[in-house]
C-alpha cells in the first residue's frame, strides 16, 4: 500500500499537468509583452474574455507580426478582431477550407479566387 | 534479519491462530485460508530482513490488513454485482455489512466435524460469540488477550491509539460477559 | 464473572479450538507456510520476486501514462503550429477569412473541380 502511494501521486500529476498547463497558456491583456500587446492592439478590450485556446494561438500569432510588410500589418490589423468574432467552427471551417484551396496548382488557385470574387458567393 | 528456519518456526507456531482469526472475521473456512496465504506470502516477501522479533507483531498487522483487502475486494464485487443484477432480491439491506451478510451464510460453529460433546458446544457458543463482535473490538480482543500483545503493541498493529485499544477491550469482555451469561455459560 | 475470568475462559476455549482444528486445515496450512517460503527463496533485496513484478508492472504502467501525454502534447503542439501558420496567411492574404468561413465555399470548391 505504501508503495502505490508515490506511483499515485504521479499519476494524479500527470493527469493534472494539462490542466495547470492551460491556465498558464491563458494570461490577462496586462500580462502580455509590449510586442504582443502591439499586434493585438486591435482587439484588446475583447482579450479577457477570449478562451485560452484562442489567446495561446494569437501569442504565437503576434510573434509573426514583426515580420510582416507594412501593407500586411494594415491588413492584419484590419481583419484579427472580425477574425476573432468568428465562431470557433467558422474559424476552423476557413482553415480547411484555405488548406483545401493551398493544395490546388497556383494557377487554378487564382481562378477560384476571382471566380469567387466575381460572383461574390450567394451567400456573404 | 530472520532466518529461513526462523521464519518458519514462527508461522508454524502462529498459523493456525492466524487461520481461526481470519474465521472470526470472514466467517468462511476458503477465504481464511486465502488471507492466511496471502499474510504468509507478505511476510516472507517483503519482511524477510526484519529481525526475528518483530514477525509476531508485524504479522498481526499483515494478517489484519489481508483481512481488511478481503472485505475492500468483496465490496468492490459486491458494487459491481449491485450494478449488473439491479433485479436481484432485496432482503439485505442496505445498511448492513458485509461482515454481518457472511453471517447468515456460513457461521464458524458449523465448519469442522468434531464437535459433538457439551465442551465442544460450549466452545461452538464462544467462537461465535467472538465472531459476533464489533470487528474492531474483536481484533483488540483477540491480539491483547489471545495472542498476548501489550496494550502498546495492539495499538500498533491495529493501527490507533493506546486509549482506543482500552476502549475496546472493555466493551469486547463486557459484550462477552452478556452474550456468555445468556448462554448459561460460567467461567 | 468478573473481567479476568471472562478473558481466561474465552481464551482457554480459543487455545483449545486451535489444538482441536481438523487434520486437513492443519496440513493445508503447513503446505501454505511451505509454498509462501520456497516460493521467496529468490532473493532480491527490498522485496521477493513478486513485490519486484509489481514494482515493475507499476513503473510500466507510469511509463506508459508519460509516453501517452507526451504523445498528445507533441500531437497538439504540431497541431497548433499549423493553425498559426495557417491563421496567418487567412489575416494577411488576399481575401478575407470569412469568405473562407462561408458554408457555401466547399461545396461550390467541389463543383468549381469538377
Amino acid at each position: 500500500m505504501a508503495a502505490r502511494l508515490p506511483a499515485l501521486i504521479l499519476v494524479l500529476a500527470c493527469a493534472c499537468a494539462p490542466i495547470l498547463a492551460r491556465a498558464a497558456e491563458a494570461p490577462a491583456w496586462e500580462q502580455l509583452s509590449v510586442r504582443e500587446r502591439t499586434a493585438l492592439a486591435p482587439i484588446a478590450y475583447d482579450w479577457n474574455q477570449l478562451p485560452a485556446e484562442q489567446r495561446l494561438k494569437l501569442r504565437q500569432l503576434a510573434r509573426e507580426f514583426s515580420r510582416l510588410s507594412a501593407a500586411q500589418k494594415d491588413v492584419f490589423y484590419s481583419r484579427l478582431r472580425p477574425w476573432t468574432q468568428l465562431t470557433r467552427e467558422q474559424r476552423e471551417r476557413a482553415r480547411e477550407n484555405y488548406r483545401k484551396l493551398s493544395e490546388l496548382p497556383p494557377r487554378e488557385q487564382e481562378e477560384v479566387k476571382r471566380l469567387w470574387a466575381e460572383t461574390d458567393s450567394p451567400r456573404r | 534479519m530472520a532466518s529461513h528456519q526462523e521464519i518458519d518456526a514462527f508461522l508454524a507456531g502462529a498459523e493456525r491462530r492466524a487461520f481461526k482469526q481470519a474465521v472470526y472475521a470472514v466467517r468462511d473456512h476458503h477465504h481464511a485460508l486465502d488471507i492466511v496465504q496471502n499474510a504468509m506470502l507478505s511476510l516472507v516477501e517483503r519482511y524477510r530482513e526484519k529481525p526475528a522479533e518483530e514477525l509476531p507483531l508485524l504479522f498481526q498487522r499483515i494478517l489484519r490488513n489481508a483481512i481488511h483487502d478481503h472485505f475492500r475486494r468483496a465490496r468492490v464485487r459486491d458494487f459491481w454485482v449491485r450494478l449488473v443484477s439491479p433485479l436481484r432480491d432485496k432482503d439485505d439491506e442496505p445498511g448492513e455489512t458485509l461482515e454481518s451478510l457472511a453471517g447468515h451464510l456460513e457461521s464458524p460453529q458449523r465448519d469442522g466435524p468434531e464437535r459433538r460433546s457439551s465442551g465442544n458446544e460450549e466452545l461452538a457458543i464462544i467462537e461465535a460469540a467472538i465472531s459476533e463482535l464489533p470487528a474492531r473490538q474483536r481484533e483488540a480482543f483477540l491480539l491483547r488477550y489471545w495472542e498476548e500483545l501489550d496494550v502498546a503493541e495492539t495499538a500498533v498493529a491495529m493501527g490507533c491509539s493506546e486509549g482506543s485499544v482500552k476502549t475496546h477491550c472493555f466493551r469486547a469482555v463486557a459484550a462477552l460477559a452478556e452474550k456468555l451469561k445468556n448462554k448459561g455459560i460460567s467461567p | 464473572m468478573n473481567e479476568q475470568e471472562i478473558i481466561g475462559s474465552v481464551t482457554r476455549a480459543l487455545h483449545r479450538g486451535t489444538r482441536e482444528l481438523d487434520a486437513a486445515t492443519v496440513a493445508r496450512l503447513s503446505a501454505l507456510r511451505q509454498h509462501a517460503l520456497t516460493h521467496a527463496d529468490i532473493p532480491i533485496r527490498g522485496g521477493g520476486a513478486l513485490a519486484w513484478s509489481r514494482r515493475r508492472a507499476w513503473i510500466a504502467a507510469l511509463l506508459g501514462i508519460l509516453l501517452l501525454f507526451a504523445g498528445w502534447t507533441y500531437m497538439r503542439q504540431q497541431e497548433l503550429a499549423s493553425d498559426v501558420h495557417t491563421d496567418l496567411l487567412l489575416l494577411t492574404g488576399e481575401l478575407p477569412p470569412g469568405v473562407y468561413a462561408d458554408r457555401v465555399f466547399a461545396p461550390w470548391l467541389q463543383g468549381y473541380r469538377r
